[in-house]
Formats: structure tokens, sequence, C-alpha cells
């Protein structure tokens, strides 16, 4: 940290919108989204005041300086380390007096006080305060608290630029704090004035609908099948163009190589190997997720989540969990290993383990792309295009994403009465204002922030499993590929379930990325000599067919892809989150044993049947 | 008169007296602003037995039954000389 200039802390409240602050000084990408606790760990940032060096700290947001949670203690203990040379206390324009008790706080730390470390009190979201008829008075609270006091409303640039001015000047200066004393509650009473007094009639009327007996429950599925309605129907025609697209240079690639004298075989590899799994994996993940993630961004970011979370909470406390878990399991859509960092909202270690053992249930970005395919290719035959299609599309997919969360809730039941026994603890739930979301930055972040990293992430690893598969297709070993020996090891196992030994191989290929199960199979596939004309997507479901797939082969694959074991980002995230082994081979173990079971008894219904 | 907080419907406002709860969550309410002399009113009531939410200090916070049955409130208070303040 000696090379900088100096270092400023940004503390405050939880969902005051720090990191959206963090995000415009420093220009980085910290996820932020309207629910307290999307920040569970510090993270730092640069940028550069008056052309020196600085570093920006975003801390986890608390409610006080206690520590009754992981997160308190992260932003307690940076504050006490005396690292930080300025502190930015950032506080909600609307809970000014919120805000205020914890800049208390932070004065009273024997760190601060001491070093005499700068303050500067940042009243942020003036905008949506403004709106609501609460005016503030800044002269005020400057004279009172005897520190910059800057207003805010992140998202416009101007304010910025105001606070960093604000850092500037205290910058290097150690301040007397001994005759600083205040009321929280009577300053805030004083500078705070409300000119609107029924400005939360809209909000708790929406509320009360939302979180309704009947309402509640309705909404929630039908947001859902909504979004998967939007997506599964805007997808398909941008996903059959880009297809056509990319497929016509298959052969141009090839005559172009073939004119270069490269090796027919290389050409093989190349093209039809890696170029054509590549193709497939951009023109048929792609589309649906570049609709899918700006949608869920937009709900995020709403305030939507913790109504979802209070209306659940009923049946994860009958499951003896957290309602908190709600938020986390909403997380693990977007990343499972991102869900499991998440869990640290959840005070109580029991359940915390719970939240973490159960978030690979639901499935993450990685596998929807695998969701989408098979149940367009398999349960729409006849429909497949029209609005009826993507609308029984859409149902599936919510039935899919529905059994995740009630396999949340079984397994969360059965682990608090089995190993993780105990009666369920306190904990309040912030429910945060109603932001109105800035569509165009939701869309930037969400597709350069979520959809490339996915596509970026499948691509660079299909592209060597590409390779590596078709050099495995093509040494033989006692006269028989090895691929064909692999994949005729794991087929009595993948049988029995219902899929074949090409799927699970891909499944086990697929644990750094869930992404590439699908591209692996299919390349699998086209290695046994099963080749067909990729002429449309139509191709796909021939090539499926001629491998012996029944819409029973993807009811079983869809089963598995929904419950198996999670990816190694998130195996290690686990380790680190628990320390401990034992959990992290239990977090696998458990969606492993019900995908194994489900499909081996989903497999044996059928064939009775 | 003295209630548990649960007693107290939905647009009503109380003010509370004494929180029972264990010492966490006690803590972890207090720095939510449910402390003696608050003033906080109800404004969601969900399904049966499932969280309700209050609004303290200005902002919503939901609680489980169990918890609300632990903070005391009392409604109507009598003005007593100018101590709010």
């Amino acid at each position: 940290m000696d090379n900088y200039h100096m270092v400023v802390a940004l503390a405050g409240n939880p969902n005051v919108g720090k990191s959206t602050i963090f995000n415009g000084i420093t220009g980085l990408k910290q996820h932020t989204a309207n629910w307290p606790g999307v920040t569970v760990e510090a993270a730092s940032g640069e940028f550069t005041l008056d052309g020196k060096a600085c570093i920006l700290v975003d801390l986890p947001g608390t409610y006080s300086l206690n520590t009754h949670s992981k997160e308190e203690e992260v932003a307690r203990q940076y504050l006490c380390s005396g690292e930080a040379d300025a502190v930015v206390v950032v506080c909600d324009a609307t809970c000014v007096e919120r805000g205020l008790h914890l800049l208390k706080q932070i004065l009273s730390l024997e760190s601060v006080k001491e070093h005499g470390v700068p303050l500067v009190l940042c009243i942020n979201l003036c905008d949506e305060a403004g709106k609501k008829g609460i005016e503030i008075d800044f002269d005020l609270l400057k004279d009172v608290l005897q520190i910059p006091v800057v207003s805010c409303c992140a998202r416009c640039a101007g304010d910025l630029a105001q606070l960093k001015q604000a850092i500037l000047q205290c910058g290097g200066t150690r301040v007397n704090y001994d005759c600083l004393d205040f009321s929280p509650k009577r300053l805030a009473a004083e500078t705070v004035r409300y000119t609107r007094t029924n400005y939360r009639k809209q909000e708790e009327a929406i509320d009360r609908i939302v979180t309704g007996r009947f309402t509640g429950t309705l909404i929630m599925v039908l947001l859902l099948l909504g979004v998967f309605w939007l997506t599964m129907a805007g997808a398909n025609y941008p996903s059959t163009l880009l297809w056509n697209l990319l497929f016509s240079f298959e052969g141009k690639m090839d005559a172009l190589l073939t004119a270069l004298n490269v090796p027919r075989l290389l050409i093989q590899a190349l093209v039809y190997g890696v170029y054509r799994v590549l193709a497939w994996v951009v023109s048929v993940m792609l589309p649906p997720m570049a609709i899918f993630f700006p949608l869920f961004t937009l709900l995020e970011d709403l305030g939507y989540l913790p109504r979802i979370a209070f209306h659940m909470d009923r049946s994860f406390r009958r499951c003896r969990a957290c309602g908190k878990q709600c938020l986390t399991m909403a997380m693990g859509f977007g990343c499972n290993a991102a869900g499991v960092i998440g869990c640290r909202i959840i005070d109580s270690p029991r359940e915390r383990l719970i939240a973490i053992l159960t978030n690979s249930l639901v499935p993450c970005n990685g596998r929807f792309p695998t969701l989408f395919t098979l149940i367009t290719l398999f349960f729409l035959t006849g429909i497949q295009g029209s609005f009826a299609g993507s609308l029984a599309a859409a149902l599936l997919l919510t039935a899919a994403i529905l059994a995740g969360v009630i396999a949340t809730l079984a397994c969360s039941w059965v682990l608090s009465h089995t190993l993780l026994k105990g009666i369920p603890s306190a904990f309040t739930l912030e429910l945060p204002p109603y932001r109105r979301p800035q569509i165009g930055k939701v869309l930037v972040r969400s597709i350069l922030d979520r959809t490339l990293f996915v596509l970026g992430r499948a691509v660079s690893i299909a592209a060597p499993a590409g390779l590596i598969i078709w050099i495995l297709a093509n040494t033989a070993v006692r006269g028989q590929s090895v691929l064909l020996h692999l994949t005729g090891f794991f087929d009595p196992l993948g049988r029995l379930m219902g899929l074949d030994g090409v799927i699970l191989m891909a499944f086990l290929l697929g644990f750094p990325a869930n992404e590439i199960v699908v591209p692996i199979m299919l390349m699998t596939y086209l290695q046994s000599g099963m080749l067909v004309e990729m002429t449309d997507s139509a191709a796909l479901f021939t090539l499926l067919t001629a491998n012996g797939w029944t819409w029973k082969t993807a009811l079983c694959m869809l089963i598995f892809c929904l419950f198996h074991w999670p990816c190694s980002t998130t195996c290690l995230t686990i380790k680190k989150e628990t320390g401990s082994l034992k959990w992290t081979a239990a977090a696998i173990l458990l969606p492993t044993v019900l995908g194994v079971v489900l499909c081996i008894g989903v497999n044996a219904a059928v064939s009775c049947l | 008169m003295v209630l548990p907080l649960s007693k107290i419907d939905l647009g009503e406002t109380a003010k509370v007296v004494w929180v029972a709860s264990e010492k966490a969550m006690a803590a972890r309410l207090a720095d939510l602003g449910f402390i003696p002399d608050e003033e906080i009113s109800c404004v969601l009531k969900g399904r049966k037995g499932g969280m309700r939410a209050y609004l303290v200090r200005n902002a919503v916070i939901g609680l489980r039954e169990e918890n609300i049955n632990e903070i005391f409130v009392e409604v109507n208070p009598p003005r007593c000389s100018a101590s709010l303040q």
C-alpha cells in the first residue's frame, strides 16, 4: 500500500449504494443489486486523485460495528486496522438516522479517534429521496458534524467528482474529534423534513400484492414464466440466424485451409472438431443468455428478490432454514459459486451450511443453455417455433426451476432433521425501497459481465476439450478408439439412469464448467462416426436420435443436469467457505445422489409404462 | 397498555417498551432501531405464520413471528413532558 498516495474506505449501512459509488469511481465492476448483502467481502480498486494513484476499498454494508455477522467483522476489522487514510461513510438519504448511528460508532473507534482519520459523510440516493419529498438540511449537518458532507446520487457522474474533491481536500489531514458529540436521532429529526407524509402508500400497496397470500405465489410463478417465455420466444430467430451465418463459414474454412496445403487430418480436427463445436456453443447459447440475464438483472435491481424471500420464508421456516436462503438461492441462478459466497449473509452457522450444501440444486448460468436446448429439441415436436411452442418451453423450464426450488426445500428439511439438527435461528430481513432500474446500464452490465463471461468460459474450455476428444477418438488401443473404451466403461451406469456412457462422460468432463456438457456430448457423438450435415438446427435432433435418444433420455438428462455435482469453481468455493473437506464432500454427494436416484427411478418408472 | 408487537395491526403505530429476544438478536434489533421509545408501525402482514414487516427509522424490516412476540410495545403512549426529543 506504500506506493499509493492514500487509501480510502467506503463504509455504510447495507444497500445504500456503496458498490455503485465504488464502481463509479474506480471503473470496476463489482456486482450491485437492490438488496442488502450483495457485497460480503471487501473489494479494492485503484483510482486517481489529482494525478496521484489512490486505493478505494469497498466494505460490506453493516448496520453497526458490534459484529454479529461475518461481514460486520470484515468491516470492523478493516476500520480498526488503521489502514485507511480516510473513510467515506455512505448513508441513504431516505434513512439518514440509521447512517448517523453508524457514523457515530465509527467516530468512537479508537483507531479513528486517536489517528484523527478524516471522515466524509456522503448522503447517497438523494434523487430518490427528492422524489419522496424528503428534504435534507445539508448546511446544518455540516455545522453539527464538522466534517465534509456531500450530497450524491451515485448514478450522476458530477456528484462523484464532488465526492472525489471532498476526499482530496481532507486527504493527509488529522482531525480532532474530541469536541464532536451528537445524538443521531435528534440530528436526523432536525435536518430531515418529510414534505409528503403519504409517500410510502404506493410501495405498501405493491408490497401487499407481491407478498399476498395467493397473489404472492402467483406473481412469482408468472414472472418466472414471463422471463422464460421472453427468452425462448426472443432467442428463436437470432439463434437460427447465427447458426446459418456461422455454419456457412465451415465449408469456406475447409476450402481455404485445403488451398493452403494444410494436412487433411488437421483440417478435420480444427474445422469439424473445434470450430463446429464453437459455432454450436455461440449460436445456441448466446441469444437466450443475452435475453435472460438482462431480465434477471432488472428484477434484481428493482428490489423484487427480498420480497420473494419475505413471501417464501414460511416454507423455509418449516424446513428449519433461514429465510435469507431464498436470496442465496436466487444468487445461485446466476452462479452457484457466487451463491455459496453469498451465504455469508446468513448468521447462524447451521443454517449457512444448509444453504451452502443445497445451493447447487438450482441451475446456474452454465446449466441454463443445456436445459434450453433439451427442452426445445425434445418436448416441442410439431409446435417448435410457434407461439404455443415458446410458451410450452417456458412452462417446462419454469417447472424445472420449481423442481430445483422444491428439491432445495426438501434437502434443507432432511439436513436440518439429520446431519444439521437444530432449531431455526432469529434473523431480520430488510425490504429495500423499489428502485427504478437503469435499463441501459443493466443491458450493458448483464451482457458484458454475465453473458460474455459465461460464453467466454464455455468457448475457452470447449475449444481445447474439442481437440482432446478428437485426439481420443482418433487414437486406437486394441483396435478400438480410446473414446469408445471410455464411453463403454460408463455405459452400463448411464443406461441404468436412462442416459448413456457418452452423456455421463460429458458430465464428468464438464466438471470445470457446466457450459460444455452438451458440446462435449455432441463432439463425442460426431467422432463416433455419426457425421451428419449441420445444415440447420434440426440436424442436432437427427444426430441425437441417431444415437438412440428418445424423450426419456432427454428427461433423464434434464434431471441429471439439474441435480449433479457442482462445478469445480463451486467446489473450491465451498471448501474455502466451510473450511472442511467433509462438508465439501457432502455438498458434492448430496446433489449427485439425488440426481442418480431420481434418474434411475424415472427411468424405471417410464420403462414400466 | 403493553402488548407483544404481534398484536399490532397493519397500519398501526406503537412505541417499543422492551425487547426480550436472546442477546445476539436483541443486539441486531437494537442496531435496526428496535429500542425502547422508538416508534414503529406494522406495514406488511404476509400469510399466517409467515413474516411481518415493520417500519422503523424509515426502513422496512421483516421479522419472523416468534421474534415479533419477543418485542413488547405500548400503543397510544401518554405524552410525557419533552423527554421525546
